[in-house]
């Protein structure tokens, strides 16, 4: 079993256009997964009646079924309603669900973190509820919650590879293809796993710079609990209301 | 309904099938992620280091392409598989780096003057790490465990990708099957009939995790 490089570097561009629809699907999903996070975050902070219940059942429906089902549900299911969406599409409104889910739970854990000293001193500014939230709940529940995202974020990544199962042209789909007419096996699998530990090592590493220039506290402290010296460190900065 | 009823036992083997691969995964997952993050707290560099890049290798590749490479190179090395055994062996892999971060994460948060004082008792480290630190660290890293199981029942619907017939791949072939026979599609019920059973599988152990980390913090 000896390796060909000429033919890795022959196929080489196929999966590298298979790498940009990887990243494509993955950056839209993390972005939608943000928001929906996000969103869904501030609603059950906030306990807003009704909207707060539909997250919930949201979150844990999402969480506790597979991504794989989620795929084939919307991809195969959705028909019979006549709604018929492309690969992509499915591809990225799935990865999106899910890793809101996921982020709807990371920033939960950060809003819910933010202290109510803080709201109650926006309140008595004379901050409305889009005010608190805009300028006090959603910027610390984000720094506080980063850690976590980011790993949602490297999963939905990661699991973008699940796409092949319906035919996305993503990377693992296209070296899939070229296995069934060449049968590089070894080749193809080596490369494109190579290729995905740089995304997701690189990833990461990107995310754990950004965290650590958001990370107001002590740098080097690892525990990000929030002590008295949180509160005292953070300069609250009023925006004048408008 | 009808459909239901008449394909129940060939989903229930289906249902089967996906349990025993979790609880396969889960098994060999727990004694190879209890090794290998013992090992990792390590103070040879080379073992520790070894480890670490073992859990961050397997927590670093999608589990479709561990799966895909343990289903396509294993045979090619001479090693045959079917693909219920490559599934369990991509699954335990991924699980068992997945618990070796979470046994790490729990040796170290155990304060350094026990190991001290235990060895300062003549307990030889074997020993220290059997009888002082393990079955602390046991007690912490219990929820991200049962959390993980949850994941894990999940992922086992991945190894339809390899053709394994698990609950998924079982309901898909009766939905394949109605639509050959009767004409009709049944994908929506059925996928919402599969939904609702992982939902029941995996629910119970989301809650019992969630539970658990609030009782020990």
């Amino acid at each position: 079993m000896s390796f060909d490089f000429a033919y890795v570097i022959h196929t080489l561009p196929l999966l590298l256009a298979g790498l940009k629809m990887t990243v494509i699907i993955s950056a839209v999903s993390i972005l939608f997964s943000l928001v929906i996070g996000m969103g869904g975050a501030v609603v059950r902070t906030l306990k807003i009646p009704v909207l707060s219940q539909i997250v919930a059942v949201y979150v844990d429906l999402i969480r506790n079924t597979p991504l794989l089902v989620h795929v084939f549900f919307l991809y195969f299911g959705l028909p019979a309603f006549g709604i018929k969406l492309s690969a992509v599409a499915v591809g990225i409104i799935a990865l999106s669900l899910w890793g809101g889910a996921f982020a709807a739970e990371n920033f939960r854990g950060g809003t819910d973190a933010v202290p109510h000293a803080l709201i109650e001193s926006g309140q008595s500014l004379g901050l409305s509820t889009p005010q608190i939230v805009r300028h006090i709940i959603i910027p610390l529940g984000f720094r506080i919650s980063f850690p976590a995202f980011s790993n949602t974020a490297v999963s939905v990544i990661k699991n973008s590879a699940y796409m092949t199962s319906i035919g996305v042209a993503e990377m693992t789909f296209n070296a899939m293809d070229r296995i069934a007419y060449d049968f590089k096996t070894y080749e193809m699998l080596l490369t494109i796993a190579f290729i995905y530990l740089l995304l997701v090592w690189g990833t990461s590493y990107v995310f754990g710079r950004i965290q650590r220039r958001l990370d107001f506290n002590n740098k080097t402290r690892k525990g990000r609990g929030l002590n008295g010296g949180f509160i005292k460190k953070f300069k609250l900065s009023p925006r004048r209301a408008d | 309904m009808e459909v239901l009823s008449r394909n129940s036992s060939f989903l229930l083997d289906g249902l089967i099938n996906t349990i025993l691969l979790s609880l396969s995964c889960l098994g060999i997952a727990l004694v190879l992620g209890v090794l290998v993050g013992v090992l990792q707290t390590s103070r040879h560099a080379i073992v520790s280091m070894l480890t670490r890049g073992y859990s961050e290798l397997f927590r670093g590749l999608p589990i479709v392409i561990t799966l895909f490479l343990v289903f396509f190179l294993l045979p090619e090395a001479g090693i045959s598989v079917n693909n219920y055994v490559s599934a369990m062996i991509a699954l335990s892999l991924w699980s068992s780096a997945n618990i070796s971060v979470a046994v790490r994460g729990a040796i170290e948060s155990i304060p350094p003057t026990q190991t001290e004082a235990s060895l300062a008792l003549g307990l030889s480290p074997i020993q220290t790490m059997r009888y002082v630190i393990l079955p602390q660290a046991v007690r912490r890293m219990l929820p991200s465990v049962i959390g993980l199981m949850s994941n894990l029942i999940q992922s086992t619907s991945l190894s339809v990708l390899v053709g394994n017939r698990d609950f998924l791949k079982s309901a898909q072939l009766v939905i394949e099957r109605v639509e050959l026979m009767q004409g009709l599609s049944i994908a929506m019920q059925m996928y919402t009939l599969v939904l609702a059973v992982y939902f029941v599988l995996c629910y119970p152990l989301s809650i019992l995790a969630k539970r658990m980390e609030r009782s020990y913090r």
